[in-house]
């Protein structure tokens, strides 16, 4: 903090920005759930095409038990079983890791929460072995708390 | 102390530390970084499809619009949480007008990846919104 301060002093001079600043100032005041244990999640994928985001598939509904969930894609009526770890990295921050196995097909991905709110924030999926090519992408999208 | 525990747990936690197989800068110190925002306008993302310029230096950066030319400067913090997660948290622009937001990082690649953009406040005032976006590290 103190090697910040100093260094920042000319900055002051020249763009009246702040001497200090701590890592809390840039945190919004939402909190990303401590578990997901019972909680239902809806993700709304961007409508956005490209190589590395191919499955823009709209809206998502996993709902969680304590180390399951099960996955509704809307549109389709598809579902699929999983299992899951839920990390939180930070208030506003928290990673999901899914393993779906379908027959002999499984699928391992993770979703990045960043919470606006206690109900909703955005979120990045990040699909590192699927059963369709590319294996590797990502998408993005708005998440809702149900 | 409490940084090093996440970062234990998060370099232990299963496939976390692999994933993707792809890494983020340690620094962003000299880096010049595009942040291309989502196409989709709304109240909440105002700058649909422009271009972001970001230069970095040790502790501050100027960011420049590309498609006006506009250009603000700031100071910021960077934190590697994993190889493939970072997050960079800027103080933007005078003491009196401050804009308060951060990025969080997921690489594709070592030069690519996707940006979820979170802001706090705009030029003083509370304005709490969030976006997304592309980037690309340029040498």
């Amino acid at each position: 903090m103190m090697n910040i301060c100093i260094k920042t002093v000319l900055l002051i001079f020249l763009s009246q920005i702040p001497v200090c600043f701590s890592y809390a100032e840039f945190k919004t005041d939402c909190s990303v759930p401590q578990s997901l244990n019972t909680k239902m999640i809806l993700f709304s994928v961007d409508e956005e095409y490209s190589l590395y985001s191919p499955e823009v598939i709209g809206l998502i509904e996993f709902h969680f038990k304590e180390k399951s969930f099960i996955n509704n894609v809307i549109q389709s009526q598809y579902v699929f079983p999983g299992n899951y770890d839920y990390q939180v990295i930070d208030k506003d921050l928290a990673i999901i890791s899914i393993k779906e196995v379908v027959g002999n097909l499984v699928s391992k991905y993770q979703i990045l929460l960043v919470c606006i709110s206690d109900i909703q924030g955005y979120f990045i999926y990040s699909l590192e072995h699927g059963e369709r090519m590319p294996n590797v992408h990502r998408d993005t999208g708005l998440y809702i708390l149900r | 102390m409490r940084r090093w525990g996440v970062f234990i747990l998060l370099m232990t936690f299963s496939d976390l530390g692999v994933a993707g197989k792809c890494q983020l800068p340690v620094s962003l110190n000299g880096l010049t970084l595009l942040i291309r925002v989502n196409g989709m306008y709304s109240p909440n993302n105002v700058l649909a499809d422009m271009v972001l310029e970001y230069v970095f230096e040790k502790k501050s950066y100027q960011v420049t619009i590309l498609n006006t030319k506009q250009s603000r400067s700031g100071i910021y913090q960077y934190r590697q949480l994993t190889p493939m997660l970072a997050r960079f948290s800027v103080l933007e622009g005078s003491k009196a007008k401050l804009t308060v937001y951060s990025n969080t990082f997921v690489c594709e690649t070592d030069t690519i990846g996707y940006t979820i953009f979170s802001q706090k406040k705009n030029e003083g005032v509370s304005d709490i919104r969030q976006n997304t976006g592309v980037f690309i590290i340029q040498k």
